[in-house]
């Protein structure tokens, strides 16, 4: 069994082939690299760690909004703080978070880890202290703090690791903040609708909103391809079915209204808009926004919502700006912050 | 180990002694092992990051999301059989091998034009496995065509650990990109492509093809004449009941997730722990087979994933019982992957070698298949406790029915080999 050589050509070439894909790949590499770290910033400032800190506490004093940072930088996927004024200077966290959300003592950052692979939460006090860190049983898809800051919830997505290979399904949690003791797993939460108690193993839940009392939650249960909104009691560990197809709750500050998402489409072509149903009559409006939207909705006021909306599809950096609409319908959305997402505003 | 002979790297002759205990790995063999390397490297790259770019950053629907996994995760049974008989017939080895390894890298670069099309998406995934289909049975056929028959073993041993290198270094070199470069998959995607170009030109640059040794091989007609061969049908019955009582590897990492209580134990470092495991016995392993048997070598493969379900269903899951049981399940693969490829080899003319790898890539990813989706049903009826008393019943089963059918086969696979 003879091996024929490798000619001297033969290997000539190869080894310019191979030097120039290294080259050229290496060459991407390197300008993708420069481009993420020295590109405008914007109005996104990053101090050192301590002139930071200082100044997100004076921001956070006030009235203001925690977000993630979207513009392309080194401050790209950065928790980032600003005060509600118009044109705001941004003062970015050290801490990248792909899903935030705040009440004024304490905050949860869900985050991508970058290695080994993994997803964190970061529970957080003053802004930007980290006094607990989770394992994410999957990825970050949305969070919530109650008002009184002393509970938290999240849902994640676990995929690839199935048991069936394939598909996605929720997971969504109750802890306490800021020690992130498990409260609950809203599967454990019996489910009532029409008074009576039902049960399927396809039972996905996410989306919880917390009332003020941060006892009462809303959230969603997805099953049998049908999208329900529950209204639980967390210390009963029981819900309630009260409405079809309202999709990702969060409840005004008054109480009042819920703003969600309302799906249109199905399957594969399905979308988003923003939507109210106001929680005294259960009359849903549809507001005036025709982008899709895929977080959760947050609330700027009793009249004004804040969501996020994607805006570019390529592979490169993922760019997003805040928008804001008033509930009432009355005028068209405008951008709220640009280059940002996940949105929490605070009011302390 | 096997030192990679210098010498034989350049050309020369890689003298053989047959007296030797020391089995020789061709160079066709190391070169291959390296394409695999590259190839999964870049391939892994992908995979590893693919849920969070589909589902974070092009945030595509749960619907979406769950098509576009399925596909790629679903097999490819198809392109896997046409490219074993389409190799056999035209006896194009490297060129069936070449077109899959190339059609997988250029999908790398098409998910850049994709976006967030997400039928586009879907598509290039599609593609990107039915490539991965195309290139399996020919690339094994070339590795036992090209290794003497007593050393079947121990080269497709060095193989599958040179790939399980690329398995390791994949992911690791995705989440670098994607921590030095927050959100620039772009950069994924071009790295990946660029490894697997390497590969490419490794194969078709390095390796020498093997082209039938003449027309005489022409008249076995493949599949039929495969099928009517008893040996080879016991040896591909037994592997694909094997895959169908052995759940799949995220499978069993969630019943050590449920074992642990719910406790998040990272799922890439357990999957490093197999991996790490196979890769340092994936060679050892092999040539024992080739020393004391195949059949031995496969049946103490089964042995240890029994063990590893005795250990999971006697033990609490602690670093102490971890670490034997990732250990036990690297040596599954190491004792069943290569050597099962070898006893097919063994047991299948030259002529329909590339076939007969096909029909036991095929057989054995339906049945992997399918037994996830029953340990799932069983799963959400009955629990996981009942998956594992159910698995470790079943393995334990197989292993007997093994025992049985191969005892016989083992002692003419050599002749057959050397056909």
């Amino acid at each position: 069994m003879t091996e024929p050589a490798t000619s001297a050509a033969r290997l000539t070439i190869f080894t310019v082939v191979v030097a120039a894909i290294v080259v050229t790949a290496g060459a991407y590499l390197y300008f993708a690299r420069v481009e993420s770290s020295t590109a405008a910033t914007g109005q996104t400032r990053i101090a050192d760690e301590a002139a930071q800190a200082q100044a997100i506490a004076s921001v956070r004093r006030g009235a203001h909004v925690a977000f993630r940072n979207m513009a392309p930088g080194p401050a790209y996927g950065h928790l980032t703080f600003a005060s509600l004024e118009p044109g705001a200077t941004r003062h970015a966290a050290s801490l990248s978070c792909n899903r935030i959300h705040f009440s004024d003592r304490v905050g949860l950052c869900l985050a991508i880890a970058t290695a080994p692979a993994g997803f964190r939460g970061y529970l957080l006090e003053d802004g930007v202290r980290v006094v607990q860190t989770l394992e994410l049983p999957g990825m970050p898809s949305r969070t919530r703090i109650s008002r009184d800051g002393r509970f938290a919830a999240y849902t994640v997505f676990v995929a690839g690791d199935s048991y069936l290979a394939s598909g996605l399904s929720t997971r969504t949690r109750i802890i306490k903040a800021p020690s992130g003791d498990d409260v609950a797993d809203l599967e454990s939460f019996a489910v009532i609708r029409d008074g009576k108690e039902i049960h399927s193993v396809d039972f996905n839940f996410w989306g919880v909103t917390f009332a003020r009392d941060a006892n009462r939650i809303y959230a969603t249960l997805g099953t049998g391809g049908r999208i329900l909104l529950v209204d639980g009691d967390v210390a009963e560990r029981t819900m309630r079915v009260i409405a079809e197809d309202i999709e990702c709750p969060s409840l005004s500050p008054d109480g009042r209204h819920i703003a969600f998402k309302k799906r249109f489409g199905s399957g594969f072509d399905a979308w988003w808009q923003p939507a109210v149903v106001d929680l005294a009559t259960l009359t849903v409006r549809l507001l005036p926004e025709p982008k899709h939207i895929d977080d959760q909705i947050e609330w700027l006021d009793d009249a004004n919502i804040l969501y996020a909306v994607g805006h570019s599809t390529s592979a490169a950096q993922r760019r997003a700006d805040v928008w804001k609409l008033a509930i009432d319908g009355s005028s068209p959305p405008t951008i709220f912050l640009a280059d940002a997402e996940s949105p929490a505003v605070v009011r302390p | 180990m096997y030192p990679i002979d210098v010498a034989g790297l350049r050309g020369l002759l890689a003298s053989r002694t047959r007296a030797s205990a020391r089995p020789v790995i061709p160079r066709t063999v190391w070169l291959l092992g390296l394409v695999s390397c590259f190839t999964d490297i870049s391939s892994e790259m992908i995979s590893s990051i693919l849920p969070v770019y589909l589902f974070v950053h092009l945030q595509l629907s749960a619907v979406q999301f769950g098509v576009i996994d399925g596909l790629y995760q679903g097999v490819t049974a198809v392109a896997r059989l046409a490219s074993g008989v389409v190799a056999d017939r035209w006896k194009q080895y490297k060129l069936v091998a070449a077109l899959g390894y190339a059609l997988s890298a250029v999908c790398k670069l098409a998910l850049l034009a994709t976006g967030s099309a997400w039928g586009a998406v879907a598509s290039v995934l599609s593609a990107d496995r039915v490539g991965k289909g195309i290139r399996t049975a020919p690339r094994d056929a070339l590795i036992s065509l090209t290794t003497p028959a007593q050393d079947l073993g121990s080269a497709f041993g060095v193989h599958r650990a040179m790939d399980t290198v690329g398995v390791l270094v994949g992911p690791l070199l995705a989440f670098w990109i994607l921590s030095s470069m927050p959100g620039r998959f772009d950069a994924i995607f071009v790295v990946s492509f660029a490894v697997a170009l390497i590969g490419i030109a490794v194969l078709v640059l390095l390796v020498d093809d093997r082209r039938g040794d003449g027309a005489e091989h022409r008249v076995t007609l493949d599949l039929p004449g495969l099928l009517g061969n008893r040996r080879f049908v016991s040896i591909v019955v037994i592997a694909a009941l094997t895959s169908f009582v052995v759940v799949s590897d995220a499978f069993l990492y969630l019943l050590l997730q449920w074992k642990r209580g719910g406790g998040a134990e990272s799922i890439p470092l357990l999957y490093a722990g197999t991996a790490t495991s196979y890769l340092v016995l994936a060679a050892p392993l092999g040539r024992l087979a080739d020393r004391v048997g195949r059949a031995p070598v496969f049946l103490m493969g089964q042995g240890c994933i029994v063990l590893v379900y005795v250990g999971v269903a006697m033990f609490a899951i602690e670093l102490w019982t971890l670490v034997p049981l990732l250990l036990l399940h690297g040596a599954y693969y190491a004792a069943t992957d290569g050597v099962i490829a070898a006893l097919v080899s063994g047991s299948t003319p030259t002529a329909a070698r590339a076939s007969g790898l096909a029909a036991l890539n095929t057989a054995t990813s339906l049945t992997r298949l399918a037994g996830s989706v029953i340990a799932g049903i069983i799963w959400s009826w009955r629990g996981p406790g009942t998956v594992v008393t159910l698995a470790l019943l079943a393995t334990i089963a197989v292993l007997v029915l093994s025992a049985m059918l191969l005892k016989g086969t083992e002692s003419s696979t050599l002749d057959a080999g050397t056909a």
